[in-house]
């Protein structure tokens, strides 16, 4: 055994790998380490990153639509324009002949309106980015929401601050989830749906709410998954 | 090896949306929210939202609208309710309303939206192939109208549509030179024929079932195959419901050569060849006579020979003629369309006999315009073609049918048409006929167009189009308007017009509304058999049965082969056979051992002597059951046209079908070298003894307390450790579930059509079919018992069973499929892996894997439902309970803030059911048709020993047979 | 026998260890010879081949393989468990019978994990490849999904992934273990400076020192410690994926012992057709010696006992159990179904031809050892082929039942796999000593300075 090791301890290492060798080594293996952290790490964090989630984002439209404006100045309530939000699963973007009930009136020569003269003239659809967009897996259905008690402003945020719209939350499955689990704290009254500022008064009158909307927490995966 | 590995329906064409204008997909797509529908899981949704300019205030995008309209086949009407989904039509459904649809709808009724949307339809008019203006068609219009319109020959399919009709007559008046000639291969002439000869009237057969103790059908596939199918079945199933232990049972009777839908649902069924039925008839007819049949004379009775056949052969006509004369008034004899009119004129004479007349049996003047008058017959055409050959013909005017193909063949009508100087093509598709003529017009597809037509029992049922035509095509009405040199209108003005004038003081708005024009039915005709007549009509007896008979049958889907470019339909398992993709020679395993073939092996088919023999080489595929020397091809394949699909696949019945041989000519069979492959979805028919498809008879039912006993063991508790209904389930959702009666099912297919249809699921080509890789939720599995030359056979659908123990779910490693509140076994395709451990471990193996990315790529995705995801490649599917249309219920009833109510939930394939052999509804609701069936005495679950607790029941199999005597 | 005559029987002549280094290191250096070329070259082919027909599986979809419903699973899970089963040999080896003092595994043990490693790769790219949608695999792994979702732990296949990726990392970490003392000596005899340095990092600074020997055994044998539980579980693991089940022909409790009998059975086949020809090649008869084959042929032996009782139970649980489902699996449609001859075939070689090892004539007998490995590989195949595939083509629905018949692209991806292990072994051949210089000369000093007739303790083994 010895012999052994001592012939081994007498080759010529020392002009093989000068001393810094083992320092190299050492971190060699802690970026190594690091490296295969990081590879799990980063997509989990990512994944909730806004952009990858395309919140916060806002997108150019054909027409700079401003919400602040029809909303806060002109308080257009919005039913007005996304009306089937109550009767269906898509709130829907408002018809050309809608925007025109009051542009006709108003604005009627703006440039900024052309397509939406072009469209009422043409019957040609405006293309709208779409800002909210659930994978086309995933069935949300606005009425049922809106009918029990789940706000605009839930999901939408403050649409009546907005210049452009854009998306404020992750809209991932979790972020679902976080409400579907308990949907008490979100119920608002069947008059304030559209209120961008309603808060319950008090803990009595969420209980009210809950006790009003009997909702269910609904959380098996044919709710949205079909 | 098999060939496993070749591309996903390679059969299927392509031509994508680039085909159509962009503003015309928009139009169909509506809201580019609908469109979410279209695309699959795992892919980015549609980023543009396109609101429509004008929004019309009855769409709600994601909402879909239903219209009342028809369907139109050989001139009868089966009213539908299509869902548009912001002007897309997507879904048909049965009209309640309509007397020939009581609600139901037949497979190929199902499929009519993918037609609607086939790429290949015809685009554009031709002049020889090549683009041609509507200005053309007009020149040669105009010229035919000229000189009274000597030298114009009109071949139209035959109509019952009083709008068609008024246009009809108009020509008839105006162009009295014109010719007229009627044709579908398959329309009911023989019906009408045999009438003539009994009652002296060609008058149509009207069939009221619902109170007939005892029902025979000569060769007469009434569930199946028959304009009225639909409304049959229902009245014979009403009929044969059980209930307990002391429910009414009809008896049925069924005589045929074939294995039909009616035959799987008979309590006795008779295997004779297509020829031998006149002589079972003549011998019922006599047998009856002898019992005492009212005013028919004895003389008559005693002139029929008695039938020399097989001791069981007497033996079921003498039960029948028992059992009819016990029913007298009470019961029904048909006769089917194959047989000539001599046993459709004995069929009266023997319910004249029984003083069924104005019971079960009416007679009315035909539904169809100038059915039964010369222009319907084969003579029509023989006489079109001696025209053109006389050069008498200076325009032919061809409008819709495929009279090129589907006409006897030694007529030579395609070569005929090809001599015509002017000859004009309307139709749907560039096939033979087109091709045969010089100029084309697109056609418009029934769910396109105006107009009107009448139900076999001659109610009035009003069609308006769901979509603007795709390809701007043309109404028959809109030709005939132009031929009469009208001014030009819109079809909507022409039909209101027309309307007004044909049927004043009926309102057409509510007619579309409802679907139908109430009390239009024909009213019954008073009709005496003229016995002394008929004695003579059938004095001579039958002529002696060839060696070997061919019976030329309508295909079940593709009917005459109109439907032959419709995927869906070709990929649907023909319900005798379980065959997709191909037609092949029905023969006994006897007649098989005799010929010495197999399924697969070659068979050369020859009609007609010598110089005039026709052949045809097609796979023989042996039927347990079927008729021996006898050889049943289904039409409706080798087609030549220009539809991508259908060409190729199969062999053309129709080359066999000659005036003199008819549709069940004498044929020489011979084994040919060569083998096909056939895409038979079932390989094993034995039931191995397992507890699968249950069943007894009536009397068991009644008397047997082992049947009872045996049927209880198999829905009874099972001790299982896993959580167990009610414990694992919160009482306060509803429970979901299915009962399912095996004593009425047909086997007839509607339900699997309608699930795909309703559930986007694809279209995987012969290939992956061989490979046993076909996407139905929802099979057919056909079990046959005893003896393997004349088995009876049971027919049970077979899908999900959303066991409550199931073991589908605990072995998914990602929890893609769970179980929900409310009872059902979810599956969250975008949540699969696609381990497949699922379907491993499935005892019921239903569910089906995309192996292929078989996604819709062309025109048809715009037939794809956008409340179901459409799957990608690698992801695990099954049925469902169509969950979609449970939420959508549910959403509805808590906005209303109401609870489900019991028909709130209609499934797709209970929907469908002519039979209404499906009940789905909630078990915690104990008055509910599914906790009613689940409490029957015959209820039972498949493989209740697995312990799976399946959801989904099934009432046993429970035949009602006579004594023999 | 005596320490003496055992070492006189694992390494004849007793070479010392200048000797031993010489020709054991040799294979790293000596020229390549053309037949060791061909044979790179036609499994680099195959490995080409592999992986192209991988692509083409990724890209149009499992459908190119045979599989059908009801057969979903079909080669891609054969090929798993077998490639998994013929991995066991080599911790066996390395791990049990170094905590057994089992001294004949010293020269073949390394050569064995080598063909572990291998084994594990190709079946680690079945259950990935196997998957409709393979890009989603890390969902079979626990981590916060911002979807909320976790693996279901009820289902085999988690564990499954978990088990087999230890197994793999346990094994490689073993098996370069062993390795460091031996690199260190090749870093010292390698003839150019490019290949000392190379060997020189793998050998991560060994110099042999006492201190550095003694955490060398204390490491080894607390690696072999933890690895030897891993023989048993891992293939427990992969058979639960069928025991799980309700199916019948799965639905058992003994496949857990049942596989991993299976498993070292072919394990050991595998090891005897690889060392064979190596043996030949590099002129080796001195350190694998008959007495090496004579104790593989008996855990042949043994293994394929415990198999062949293992069908027996199979057959009879089927029948005693009385289910119809059962018995009709086991009593027709395996003996006499569409498939009886794979049955009749597996039980041939994997029973009957085994028994030739009772003769001490055929266990030394190379050609016959060879033979019988290569049948008994067959054997072990043909075995999960009747497990999944005949199981699933007749399962309970008559009307659902369907034969399944490979395509092109199942047998090219065997092959294929078949060429890369072969590949992966050739350059394992070349690069590293593949019997362990530094153990062996070890035990040959624990062997001839052993005191008494038992073989020494490790603790003994310290200077």
């Amino acid at each position: 055994m010895h012999s052994h090791a001592n012939r081994l301890a007498d080759s010529p290492m020392a002009a093989l790998f000068p001393p810094w060798t083992n320092t190299a080594t050492r971190v060699a293996l802690i970026l190594l380490a690091a490296a295969i952290t990081a590879a799990i790490v980063t997509p989990i964090v990512y994944a909730r990153m806004p952009f990858a989630t395309g919140a916060g984002d806002p997108l150019l439209q054909p027409i700079p639509f401003d919400h602040r404006h029809h909303v806060r100045d002109d308080a257009i309530d919005c039913l007005y324009c996304h009306e089937d939000a109550e009767r269906g699963p898509y709130a829907g973007v408002p018809a050309a002949e809608r925007c025109m009930g009051c542009h006709s009136q108003i604005w009627n020569d703006s440039q900024l309106i052309a397509p939406l003269r072009a469209s009422v003239a043409t019957g040609e659809p405006i293309r709208w980015q779409r800002v909210h967009s659930l994978p086309d897996f995933v069935y949300f259905d606005h009425s049922i929401h809106v009918n029990k008690g789940i706000g605009c402003v839930s999901c939408h945020g403050r649409v009546d601050q907005m210049a452009a719209v854009y998306q404020v939350h992750r809209l991932s499955m979790s972020w679902c989830l976080d409400c579907h689990r308990d949907p008490t704290p979100h119920l608002r009254p069947r008059d304030q749906i559209t209120s961008m500022t309603w808060t319950p008064a008090s803990p009595a009158e969420t209980a009210a709410l809950a006790d009003h909307y009997r909702p269910r927490s609904l959380t098996h995966c044919s709710t949205c998954h079909r | 090896m098999n060939d496993a590995s070749e591309p996903p329906d390679s059969s299927l064409p392509a031509p994508g949306l680039d085909r159509l204008s962009r503003r015309a997909f928009f139009r169909l797509a509506g809201a580019g929210a609908a469109a979410a529908g279209l695309a699959a899981c795992s892919s980015r949704p549609a980023r543009n939202i396109l609101p429509y300019a004008s929004q019309p205030p009855e769409v709600t995008p994601g909402v879909p609208l239903h219209y009342a309209t028809a369907l139109v086949e050989d001139g009868f009407a089966t009213g539908v309710l299509v869902a548009s989904h912001q002007g897309r039509p997507t879904k048909i459904e049965g009209n309640p309303d309509h007397p020939a649809s009581l609600g139901a709808t037949r497979a190929r009724d199902q499929a009519a939206v993918l037609s609607l949307y086939d790429p290949q339809r015809a685009r554009s008019i031709t002049d020889r192939g090549a683009p041609a203006a509507w200005s053309a068609i007009e020149q040669l219009l105009a010229g035919a109208r000229a000189h009274g319109g000597r030298g114009l020959h009109l071949v139209l399919e035959p109509t019952s549509s009083p709008l068609v009709i008024d246009l009809i007559e108009r020509i008839r008046t105006a162009l009295p030179a014109a010719r007229l000639a009627f044709w579908a291969p398959f329309a009911p002439r023989a019906q009408l024929a045999g009438n003539r000869l009994a009652l002296g009237r060609a008058l149509q057969t009207q069939l009221d079932l619902r109170t007939a103790d005892v029902v025979v059908a000569l060769d007469a596939d009434l569930v199946g195959d028959h304009p009225m199918a639909l409304a049959y079945a229902r009245q014979i199933a009403d009929r044969r419901r059980v209930v307990d232990t002391s429910s009414p049972m009809s008896r049925l009777y069924m005589v045929e050569s074939g294995y039909s839908p009616t035959g799987v649902i008979a309590d006795h069924r008779l295997r004779v060849r297509p020829s031998e039925v006149e002589r079972i008839a003549r011998a019922l007819l006599a047998a009856v006579i002898a019992q005492g049949g009212r005013g028919a004379p004895a003389e008559l009775g005693a002139a029929l020979a008695r039938p020399a056949g097989e001791p069981r052969e007497a033996a079921l006509i003498a039960a029948m003629a028992r059992d009819l004369t016990r029913a007298a008034g009470r019961c029904a004899v048909a006769a089917g369309d194959r047989q000539p009119p001599r046993v459709h004129a004995i069929a009266a004479a023997i319910n004249a006999a029984l003083g069924n007349l104005g019971r079960t049996v009416a007679f009315s003047e035909p539904a169809v315009f100038e059915a039964g008058q010369p222009s319907h017959d084969v003579a029509a055409l023989a006489d079109l073609v001696r025209a053109i050959d006389g050069g008498e013909v200076t325009a032919l005017l061809v409008l819709g049918g495929n009279p090129a193909y589907a006409a006897p063949a030694d007529l030579g009508l395609a070569a005929a048409i090809a001599r015509a100087p002017a000859s004009l093509y309307l139709g749907l598709y560039d096939n033979e006929t087109a091709r045969a003529c010089r100029f084309v017009v697109p056609g418009l597809h029934d769910l396109e167009q105006w107009g009107a037509a009448r139900g076999y029992d001659g109610t009035i049922t009003p069609i308006q189009p769901l979509i603007e035509p795709l390809f701007g095509g043309r109404s028959v009405a809109a030709i005939l308007h132009e031929l009469l040199g009208d001014p030009p209108a819109t079809d909507h003005a022409r039909t209101q017009d027309a309307w007004a004038r044909r049927l004043p003081g009926v309102d057409h708005a509510a007619a579309l509304a409802r679907g139908t024009v109430a009390g239009s039915a024909l009213p019954a005709v008073a009709a005496e058999v003229a016995w002394s007549a008929l004695a003579a009509a059938i004095a001579a007896p039958p002529a002696a049965a060839p060696a070997l008979e061919l019976a030329i049958a309508p295909h079940p889907f593709l009917h005459d082969g109109r439907h032959t470019n419709n995927p869906w339909l070709l990929e649907l398992p023909e319900p005798a056979t379980k065959l997709t993709w191909d037609n092949a020679a029905q023969l006994s395993p006897r007649t098989a051992a005799q010929l010495g073939v197999d399924t697969g092996d070659l068979l050369a088919l020859t009609v007609g002597a010598a110089a005039a023999a026709r052949t045809l080489d097609v796979p023989a595929v042996v039927v347990p059951g079927h008729a021996d020397d006898a050889i049943t091809l289904h039409a409706g394949f080798g087609r030549d046209g220009g539809e991508r699909v259908a060409r190729g696949i199969g062999a053309d019945a129709f080359r066999l079908w000659t005036t003199a041989g008819g549709l069940s000519p004498a044929v020489t069979a011979a084994r040919r070298a060569g083998h096909r492959e056939l895409a038979i979805t079932q390989v094993h028919w034995q039931l191995e003894d397992r507890p699968i498809a249950l069943g007894g008879t009536l009397q068991q039912l009644r008397d047997d307390a082992a049947l009872r006993d045996e049927l209880a063991r198999h829905r009874g508790p099972q001790p299982t450790l896993l959580d167990r209904f009610p414990a694992g389930f919160p009482t306060q959702h509803n429970q979901w579930a299915m009962s399912i009666d095996l004593t009425t099912c047909t086997g007839c297919s509607a339900c699997v059509m309608a699930c795909a249809t309703e559930n986007n699921t694809p279209v995987v080509g012969r290939g992956s079919v061989l490979n046993k890789r076909e996407m139905h939720w929802l099979r057919i599995d056909r079990y046959l018992e005893g003896p393997s030359d004349d088995p009876v056979v049971v027919v049970q659908p077979m899908t999900c069973q959303h066991c409550e123990n199931a073991p589908c779910e605990y072995v998914c490693p990602v929890e893609a499929t769970t179980h929900s509140p409310d009872g059902l076994n979810e599956m969250t395709y975008n949540r699969c892996i696609g381990t497949r451990f699922c379907s491993n471990n499935c005892p019921y193996k239903v569910r089906r894997f995309n192996w292929f990315d078989y996604k819709h790529r062309d025109l048809h995705v715009l037939a794809n439902n956008p409340d179901v995801t459409v799957r990608d490649r690698g992801v695990m599917e099954k049925c469902t309970y169509c969950v979609q249309r449970i939420r959508r219920a549910e959403i509805d009833a808590r906005i209303a803030d109401r609870p489900i109510g019991a028909h709130d939930v209609v499934t797709a394939c209970q929907a469908a059911c002519p039979a209404q052999a499906i009940a789905f509804g909630s078990i915690t609701d104990p008055a509910s048709s599914v906790s009613e069936q689940r409490r029957r005495p015959h209820s039972y679950a498949v493989l209740h020993d697995q312990g799976t607790a399946p959801r989904t029941r099934y009432l046993a199999r429970i035949r009602n047979p006579g004594q023999l005597p | 026998m005596t320490a003496a005559s055992e070492l006189d029987e694992l390494l004849p002549g007793r070479p010392d260890d200048a000797a031993l280094s010489a020709q054991l290191l040799s294979t790293t250096s000596r020229p390549l010879t053309r037949g060791w070329k061909l044979a790179f070259a036609i499994c680099a082919a195959l490995t080409v081949m592999l992986f192209l027909l991988v692509a083409l599986t990724v890209l149009r979809g499992i459908g190119m393989w045979g599989n059908n419903v009801p057969v979903a699973w079909g080669f891609g899970i054969i090929n798993f468990v077998w490639w998994i089963g013929i991995g066991h040999a080599g911790t066996f080896i390395s791990a049990i019978l170094l905590l057994l003092e089992q001294h004949w595994r010293t020269s073949i043990n390394r050569f064995t994990e080598g063909m572990t490693l291998f084994a594990v790769i190709q079946a680690g790219l079945f259950p990935l490849l196997h998957l409709g949608r393979p890009w989603f695999a890390y969902w079979l792994f626990p981590y916060p999904a911002e979807m909320d979702t976790w693996p279901q732990v009820r289902s085999a296949l988690p564990w499954d992934a978990a088990a087999v990726s230890t197994y793999f990392t346990v094994s490689l970490m073993f098996w370069y273990l062993g390795l460091v003392p031996d690199f260190a000596s090749l870093r010292d005899h390698a003839p150019t400076r490019r290949r000392r340095i190379a060997y020189g990092i793998l050998a991560l600074g060994w110099r042999g020192s006492v201190q550095q020997w003694r955490h060398h055994k204390v490491a080894y044998f607390l690696l072999a410690g933890f690895a030897t539980p891993l023989v048993l579980s891992v293939h427990s693991v992969v058979s639960l994926d069928f025991a799980i089940t309700g199916l019948p022909g799965w639905h058992s409790t003994i496949f857990p012992p049942f596989f991993v009998a299976g498993a070292i059975l072919s394990g050991f086949a595998m090891v005897l057709v690889l060392i064979l020809p190596a043996r030949r090649v590099f002129g080796l008869q001195n350190v694998i010696t008959p007495r090496h084959f004579d104790a593989m042929a008996k855990m042949v032996l043994i293994t394929s006992w415990i198999v062949l009782y293992s069908y027996a139970c199979e057959l009879f649980v089927g029948w005693y159990s009385g289910d119809r489902y059962e018995m009709y699996q086991h009593l027709v449609n395996r003996p006499f179904g569409w498939y009886a001859w794979s049955f009749w075939l597996m039980l041939f070689c994997n029973c009957f031809v085994t028994q030739v090892f009772w003769s001490r004539r055929m266990r030394r007998s190379p050609i016959a050892l060879f033979a019988v490995a290569l049948l008994v590989n067959l054997g072990m195949w043909l075995e999960r082929f009747e497990i999944i595939v005949v199981s699933l083509s007749r399962d309970f629905l008559p009307s659902a039942w369907h034969f399944f018949s490979p395509t092109w692209v199942d047998l090219g991806i065997l092959t294929g796999t078949l060429g890369f292990f072969g590949l992966l072994f050739l350059g394992f051949l070349r690069l590293v000593p593949f019997v362990p210089v530094a153990e062996l000369k070890q035990m040959r000093s624990e062997l001839a300075h052993a005191p008494a007739a038992h073989a020494s303790t490790p603790a003994e083994v310290e200077p």
